[in-house]
């Protein structure tokens, strides 16, 4: 667009300007920026425990002045779509299937080796492209009611009829979208062929009258009260439920889907060297492991031993091959359509 | 005193006497002059924006791009299959029934404002705009703890030795409720501005002449608070069919409207074109309904006098 | 049957207002008040702002709940009656035209909401605009009329109910004087013709003296006199109504000697004060016994100036200090010796213009009529 070429030719001319002005000086990338280092994240104790762990002690390490964008993964996702070239922040964080869609839109930076030395240690599940490295591993799979429940085998059990009532899915704009292609694929389904997914989601809703869980804490609610005892969910905040003695636990079934949390650096970031060593910071084993001791989600990089008392959120060998492969371009091509389709014939169920 | 709204809508034939003007508005370019921050400002907050959104509705989405400038009517068309239909429909009805709503229960509520003593006034102002100052989110948790299977209505029921009887969260009841308690301030100030307007010896003539007070409301107070009534209803109507906070935590999963449609196109599925459309339908819709609501108070209105006049010359006066 | 014939029937009624009180508060209050209006009469009440006038008639139609007294419409008790179904005429200052109806609508307001069938409402609404004058602009709107027109109207709208009792709020005081003097004569002419039992409401002495059959006055939420204008003119009661209605000499003074037939001797009160003889008149009560207080009320116009006839009672010589052509009137000031200063009128015709310019520098003889001295209690 006009405008945003516009834009970006003057904040270009902006940063010459200021680095003209400041050539014999000591050429600070803060004055030829005109802003501080911006980061988009999520808020909440999600961003709250972000900055504790890596902008932090990065800003200090780089003398540099942070400031977080904090807004949903998706709205974030959507202004650097907007601003592709002279985007708003400096590192956005978010899972594959965002990252995937800006890289495709050419919106991103790749990742350099030189500066990100840690990419080689990452489980390659947690990569995409040169582009994206999650720091943890964020499995969607089955939660349970270890009382009330029996241990699942499939997504497949979300249907069955003891649990009428009692079971819930994802919204679509949380994590329905990769859940239902993951789920789809289970069903012989594939990202162009949706209707398998579909059709067994509206009739989980139907039969068996599912809860539409519209984000993480909701989700958790509905364990913690009993109200829900089956429901796709997330592997770390399982692990916390269970360290609040809710007799739950994490299944890995088949077609779980694997995205992780990652940083990824907008194309023409005034910051580009030092977004770098963020996401370099984000794939140290020790900042990981603090992470991970706070959120519960395995960290991405193998080299990371676990200490005894996290040992019952080690991913076990080979288990992430089991994982949903999903086609992150196709699944963002049919976006849109899909979530009519979702509405139409999910939620109308 | 007359009403200054109420007599320049009837002064018909008689030409309304003009507003006198200041020493500033006497040369027609200073006025001119005056007015150009204002245009200014509808130019670049309204105008450049609804050009932008307006086109952007008509370009083709492309998942990665976005959209790409290559111009198609398919996103209008997608909004007529019979899904989007059926949630524009539910979004009108869901605005109507508000609207009603509020008028049912506001021009009431603003006569007894507007006749009640000052303190009563302070009281009863502070009470109905103190609300707007506090979060949808927040209201919608407020009213869920009131209404839920687990509110306070069902536990004091309970608690009572009787059952659960209250089943009406999650559902289009709920958010009718919810954007009540949103729209009936909008509903009620400008009533209330009206019927303040009303001179009281209007009711005692009305009271005098046998009215009673039924009949008060109807053929003194409703006419002439009519014009407050109806910009109130509309500003109500339009808030209600806009929202997207309130479906999506008071509705169930089949109360949605067509702002949650916007809002999941533009936010989930990045599809700027459709959600675009959808936006410019309902902008469409709105403008379409400050029309309709103008023109039909201005047939009601030229009804009534031609009414009146052939009732006048059919009695031989 | 004509339709005033028609209209006469109905509005006959008699009021009576009986120990009527309305408290506002511990400080403001009203009352009681109690008089009575005869059928087909025209009685006013008269006082300055403030008096309780409007409090009365706000009470008599409905708007406020009196706190004790009865009011009772021939006979029958009125106050515990809805506003709404008292069926009483009441014409208001402001006109309270409703602006959303038609001159014809307004007018036939009352009809409709009883249901009165549509070509009897046409045809009683018609009569009525006639009555006062306004048959042609029944389909006008009340912004498109004068103010007086749009009085004629609210007076055709409360008359075409015929109801058993009138009620006027200062229906002239919003009008221009002219207008005001030609309403007054059309109004007590309509009133008259149709024997319209009316309450009429005015701080305006000339309106309540030009047209009340009879009136009472009011002053700080009482009654103080209640007469017909003669009455209350020539024989005020109190000194408030003395001084209040036209204009009056007070003289406190105290009663010198009593004789027969209602004559009296009066010692003006003040250092070397005169004695005035006074003969009260049939209607007037008994004189005091000597040594009461009590006031004379002389109105300027029974002070007569420069009469050359012999020397009779109440004879003085005084002092012009100051005159006032008022037009029609001329106004002085005298000083006597024994007396305060004396307000006296009298036409300004050239033959007393031409013996107050001959006075030269001197004094005038001044002379007052033993019978048009008025005595109220001291």
């Amino acid at each position: 667009m006009i405008n945003a070429l516009s834009r970006r030719s003057m904040l270009l001319a902006a940063s010459g300007g200021a680095a003209a002005l400041t050539a014999g000086g000591i050429g600070n990338a803060q004055a030829q920026a005109g802003r501080p280092f911006t980061w988009a994240a999520t808020g909440g104790t999600w961003g709250a425990t972000l900055d504790r762990v890596f902008v932090e002690p990065f800003a200090r390490a780089n003398r540099l002045q942070v400031l977080h964008a904090a807004q949903l993964e998706s709205i974030a996702t959507s202004k650097l779509l907007a601003s592709c070239g002279s985007a708003p922040f400096d590192v956005t964080n978010g899972p594959q299937s965002d990252a995937d869609l800006l890289n495709d839109a050419r919106c991103l930076d790749a990742l350099d080796p030189g500066v990100v030395r840690s990419l080689g240690d990452v489980y390659p599940q947690a990569l995409e492209g040169n582009f994206y490295a999650a720091f943890n591993i964020l499995l969607f799979g089955m939660a349970w009611n270890t009382r009330e429940a029996a241990q699942p085998t499939s997504f497949r059990d979300l249907a069955l009829a003891r649990y009428r009532g009692r079971v819930a899915i994802p919204a679509y704009g949380w994590y329905g979208m990769p859940w239902l292609h993951a789920f789809n694929k289970e069903l012989g389904g594939d990202e162009d062929n949706i209707t398998p997914g579909i059709q067994a989601v509206a009739d989980i809703v139907r039969r068996n009258r599912a809860v539409i869980v519209e984000n993480a804490d909701h989700g958790s609610r509905l364990m913690e009260s009993g109200e829900v005892v089956i429901m796709p969910y997330w592997n770390g905040r399982t692990a916390r439920l269970q360290a609040a003695r809710v007799p739950a636990a994490f299944e890995l079934v088949p077609n779980t889907v694997s995205v992780g949390s990652g940083f990824s650096i907008p194309r023409g970031s005034p910051y580009a060297r030092q977004a770098q060593e963020l996401v370099q910071l984000t794939l140290d084993p020790a900042r990981q492991l603090e992470f991970t001791r706070w959120s519960l989600y395995p960290p991405s990089n193998r080299s990371v031993i676990l200490p005894p008392e996290l040992e019952g959120i080690r991913i076990p060998p080979g288990a992430l091959e089991r994982t949903a492969r999903l086609d992150w371009k196709k699944v963002n091509d049919h976006r849109s359509r899909y979530l009519e389709r979702w509405n139409r014939e999910v939620l109308n169920a | 005193m007359r009403p200054t709204s109420i007599s320049s809508r009837v002064e018909g034939g008689a030409p309304a006497p003009r507003p006198p003007r200041g020493a500033a508005g006497d040369a027609p370019s200073a006025r001119v002059w005056l007015s150009g921050p204002y245009v200014v400002l509808l130019l670049v907050a309204l105008v450049v924006p609804l050009a932008h959104l307006g086109a952007i509705s008509i370009f083709t989405h492309h998942p990665r791009l976005m959209f790409v400038a290559e111009p198609t009517l398919e996103n209008y068309a997608r909004l007529l299959q019979p899904y989007y239909l059926e949630v524009l429909v539910r979004t009108l009805r869901i605005g109507l029934v508000t609207t009603l709503c509020c008028m049912v229960l506001g021009v009431p509520l603003a006569y007894w404002l507007a006749r009640c003593g000052p303190t009563a006034l302070g009281i009863g102002l502070f009470l109905l705009v103190m609300p707007m100052m506090v979060s949808t989110v927040v209201r919608a948790f407020g009213w869920m703890i009131i209404l839920g299977r687990n509110g306070v209505i069902n536990q004091i029921s309970v608690g009572l030795g009787f059952e659960r009887w209250l089943f009406v969260m999650n559902t289009e009841t709920a958010v009718v409720i919810a954007l009540v308690q949103i729209c009936l301030p909008l509903l009620v100030l400008p009533t209330l501005a009206s019927i303040e307007r009303i001179p009281r010896s209007l009711e005692e003539a009305a009271a005098n002449l046998g009215a009673s007070p039924v009949q008060l409301f109807r053929r003194v107070i409703l006419p002439l608070a009519a014009p407050g009534i109806a910009s109130g209803a509309v500003l109500a109507f339009l808030v209600a069919i806009g929202v997207v906070v309130t479906p999506a935590l008071m509705g169930g999963r089949g109360s949605r409207m067509i702002g949650n449609e916007i809002y999941d196109q533009l936010i989930t599925a990045l599809n700027w074109p459709f959600a675009s459309a959808m936006a410019i339908a309902l902008i469409a819709i709105v403008l379409g309904a400050v029309i309709a609501s103008r023109a039909a108070a201005a047939a009601a209105e030229r009804f009534r006098r031609e009414a009146a006049r052939r009732r006048a010359s059919a009695g031989g006066a | 049957m004509s339709a005033i014939d028609q209209m006469r029937q109905a509005v006959r009624a008699s009021l009576e207002v009986r120990g009527l009180t309305k408290a506002y508060s511990s400080e403001v209050s009203v009352g009681p008040i109690s008089f009575d209006v005869r059928e087909g009469e025209f009685f006013s009440l008269l006082g300055p702002s403030g008096c309780g006038k409007t409090t009365t008639l706000r009470c008599i139609a409905g708007f406020e709940r009196p706190t004790g007294g009865e009011i009772l419409l021939g006979g029958a008790r009125l106050d515990t009656v809805p506003a709404h179904r008292r069926d009483l005429g009441l014409v208001f200052q402001s006109h309270a035209l409703f602006p959303h109806l038609t001159v014809a609508e307004n007018v036939g307001f009352g009809l409709s909401v009883r249901k009165v069938e549509a070509a009897e409402r046409r045809r009683r609404v018609a009569d009525a605009l006639a009555l006062v004058g306004l048959a042609d602009l029944g389909s006008r709107w009340p912004q498109q009329i004068s103010g007086g027109q749009q009085q004629r109207v609210a007076l055709a709208r409360s008359l075409v109910l015929r109801p058993p009792l009138l009620l006027l709020d200062e229906p002239l005081s919003s009008l221009d004087l002219k207008l005001r003097q030609q309403m007054r004569e059309e109004l007590r002419r309509l009133q008259k013709q149709l024997g319209q039992t009316t309450v009429f409401v005015t701080h305006d002495q000339t309106e309540a003296l030009a047209m009340s059959d009879r009136l009472a006055v009011l002053s700080g939420g009482r009654i103080e006199q209640i007469g017909t204008p003669e009455q209350i003119y020539r024989r005020p009661t109190t000194r408030f109504v003395a001084g209040f209605i036209g204009q009056a000499n007070i003289l406190d003074a105290t009663i010198a000697v009593r004789g027969d037939d209602g004559v009296a001797g009066l010692r003006v009160a003040g250092p070397d004060g005169v004695v005035l003889r006074v003969r009260l008149g049939e209607g007037s009560g008994a004189v005091p016994p000597p040594g009461s207080a009590a006031a004379a009320v002389i109105r300027p116009e029974d002070v007569v100036l420069g009469d050359d006839g012999p020397d009779a009672e109440n004879t003085f010589r005084a002092q012009v200090r100051d005159i006032e052509y008022l037009g029609e009137d001329t106004q002085v000031t005298l000083e006597a010796p024994g007396l305060p200063p004396l307000l006296a009128s009298f036409k300004t015709t050239r033959t007393a213009s031409a013996r107050l310019a001959a006075r030269g520098s001197g004094t005038l003889r001044v002379r007052i009529d033993a019978a048009d001295i008025h005595l109220i209690p001291g």
